[in-house]
C-alpha cells in the first residue's frame, strides 16, 4: 500500500497530463458530436428522404461498426489513398462521428417523446416548423436529453481511452508507458483506473445537479 | 369569412369527411355537435390546414388556405403562405397544449414575439391585456402546471387571442376539465361571442350551443346532416338521426 502511494506521487504529474487530454479529446468529441447530433436527428426526423436517408445510413453505419475499427479505418487505412491524419486529428474525428450517431438517436427519441399537440399550437399560432423546433419542440426536449446524454457523455470519457492504439497520448497510453519503464503493470493501470473514475464520478455529479435545476416547471 | 367547399378527408379506408359545404359569416358564431367520431374535429383542423384535405377548398376571407392557382390549376401553396393565414386563425384544443415550459405570460406573448416580430415590451403589454381578458392577470407568472385546468384553457385562449385572429376555432374547449371549471371557461367564450368575434366550436355543452349559437351544426358519419337556429335544432329537429342523438344527450 505504502508502495502504491510512493508510486502513485511520483507518476502523478505525467498521468495528470494524460488526463487532460483525455478530458480534452471527450469534451471536444461530445461538442463536435451534439452538432452532428442535432443536424442528423433533424435530417432524420425530416420528412424529406434526401435528408432522412442519409440520416439513417450514417446512424446504421456507425453504431454496427467497432469504434476500434472506424479509429483504425482514419489512421491506418485513409494514409494509403493519400489523407494522412494526425493522431489528434483522427482521435478527434473518429470519436465526434462516432458520439454523433448516438446523440443523434438521443436527440431523435427526445424530440419526438415531445406531446403532437406541442408542435399544433406552435403552427396554429401561425410558426414554422423551424420556429416551432427553436422555441417549442427543442427547449422541452433539452431537459429529457439531459440524462442520456450524461450516459453518453461517460461512454465516451470511456472509449477514448480506445485511441490509444492510434499512437494518441492520453491517459491510457500514458499509464502503458509507466508500465513498460517501471514493469509494474498492476499499479499503473490501478492508478489510471482511479482517474477514469474521477472524471466519471464528476461528470454523473455535474449531470446530476443540471438535470434538478431543469425541472423547475414540471 | 369561412367558406368550405366539397372537403373530403380519409384516413386510410376511414372517410371521415365526406362533401362538406360550410359557409360562415363575420361574427357569425357556429356550433358543431354531433356524436363521436362523426368528424367534427377534423373538420375544424381542415379549416386551419393541420389536416391537408384530400379534396375541396377551404377559403378563410377570401384567400384558399394550402393550395394556390398557378395558370388556372390547383397547385401546394408554400408553407410560409400557409403558416402566414394561420396566423390569422385562432385555435383552441381540447387538452390545452399550453408550452410547459413557459410561464402563462410567455405563452401568451410568444406568438407575437415569434410570429409576428413584435418588440417584447410591446407584446408585454399587449399580453398582459390578454390575461386580465381571461381573468387571469394574476397569474402571469405562474406555469402551466400550477394552473388549474380551466385557468391553464383560459391562457389558452389568451395565446390564441394575442395574435388578434380573424376568427377563433374551438375544439371540445370543455371536455378535458372537472365538471366545475367548465363555467369558467364559457363565460369567456360568451364574452368574446359578444364581442363579435367569428367562432366555430365542436362542444358537447348545449347549453352554450343555446345560448350563443347563430347556428348549429349537426355532423354524423362524416355528413352535415341538419343545420339551424338553436331553437330549431334543440326544439323542431327533423332529422331522425339528430332526433335520436339529442334525445340521449339533452
Amino acid at each position: 500500500m505504502v508502495g502504491f502511494f510512493s508510486f502513485l506521487v511520483k507518476y502523478l504529474p505525467v498521468l495528470l497530463e494524460g488526463t487532460i487530454m483525455t478530458l480534452q479529446l471527450t469534451v471536444l468529441s461530445i461538442t463536435f458530436g451534439t452538432i452532428i447530433g442535432l443536424f442528423v436527428a433533424l435530417a432524420k426526423i425530416s420528412k424529406s428522404k434526401f435528408l432522412s436517408i442519409p440520416a439513417s445510413l450514417y446512424t446504421w453505419v456507425i453504431r454496427g461498426v467497432p469504434l476500434l475499427v472506424q479509429l483504425f479505418f482514419l489512421y491506418f487505412g485513409l494514409p494509403q489513398v493519400g489523407i494522412e491524419l494526425s493522431p489528434f486529428s483522427a482521435a478527434v474525428i473518429g470519436l465526434s462521428v462516432c458520439s454523433g450517431a448516438y446523440i443523434a438517436e438521443i436527440i431523435r427519441a427526445g424530440i419526438q417523446s415531445i406531446d403532437k399537440g406541442q408542435l399544433e399550437a406552435a403552427y396554429s399560432l401561425g410558426m414554422s416548423y423551424a420556429q416551432a423546433m427553436r422555441r417549442i419542440i427543442i427547449p422541452q426536449a433539452y431537459r429529457r436529453l439531459i440524462p442520456p446524454m450524461g450516459n453518453e457523455f461517460i461512454s465516451m470519457l470511456k472509449n477514448s481511452s480506445l485511441v490509444t492504439t492510434i499512437a494518441m497520448v492520453e491517459l491510457m497510453r500514458t499509464a502503458t508507458h509507466i508500465s513498460s519503464s517501471t514493469f509494474r503493470p498492476l499499479e499503473s493501470f490501478v492508478a489510471a483506473g482511479l482517474l477514469y473514475l474521477v472524471l466519471t464520478t464528476i461528470f454523473v455529479l455535474i449531470f446530476g445537479r443540471l438535470e434538478r435545476r431543469l425541472t423547475v416547471y414540471e | 369569412m369561412i367558406l368550405v367547399e366539397n372537403l373530403n378527408k380519409s384516413f386510410g379506408k376511414l372517410h371521415v369527411l365526406k362533401d362538406i359545404n360550410l359557409h360562415v359569416k363575420p361574427g357569425e358564431v357556429v356550433v358543431i355537435i354531433g356524436p363521436s367520431g362523426s368528424g367534427k374535429s377534423t373538420l375544424l383542423r381542415c379549416i386551419n390546414y393541420l389536416e391537408k384535405p384530400d379534396s375541396g377548398n377551404v377559403y378563410i376571407d377570401g384567400e384558399m388556405i394550402g393550395k394556390r392557382e398557378v395558370n388556372g390549376k390547383l397547385v401546394d401553396d408554400s408553407l410560409k403562405n400557409i403558416n402566414r393565414l394561420r396566423s390569422q386563425i385562432g385555435m383552441v384544443f381540447q387538452k390545452f397544449n399550453l408550452f410547459p415550459h413557459m410561464t402563462a405570460l410567455g405563452n401568451v406573448i410568444e406568438g407575437p414575439i415569434t410570429v409576428k416580430k413584435m418588440p417584447k415590451e410591446q407584446a408585454i403589454e399587449k399580453g398582459r391585456y390578454f390575461l386580465k381578458k381571461v381573468g387571469l392577470a394574476d397569474k402571469e407568472d405562474s406555469y402551466p402546471s400550477q394552473l388549474s385546468g380551466g385557468q391553464q384553457q383560459r391562457v389558452a385562449i389568451a395565446r390564441a387571442l394575442a395574435m388578434e385572429p380573424k376568427l377563433m376555432l374551438f375544439d371540445e374547449p370543455t371536455s378535458a376539465l372537472d365538471p366545475e371549471l367548465v363555467g369558467e371557461v364559457l363565460s369567456v367564450m360568451l364574452d368574446l361571442a359578444k364581442e363579435g368575434m367569428t367562432m366555430v366550436v365542436v362542444t358537447h355543452e348545449m347549453g352554450f350551443a343555446r345560448e350563443v349559437a347563430d347556428r348549429v351544426i349537426f355532423m354524423n358519419e362524416g355528413r352535415i346532416i341538419e343545420e339551424g337556429t338553436p331553437e330549431q335544432i334543440f326544439l323542431n329537429p327533423q332529422n331522425e338521426r339528430t332526433k335520436a342523438f339529442l334525445s340521449k344527450i339533452l
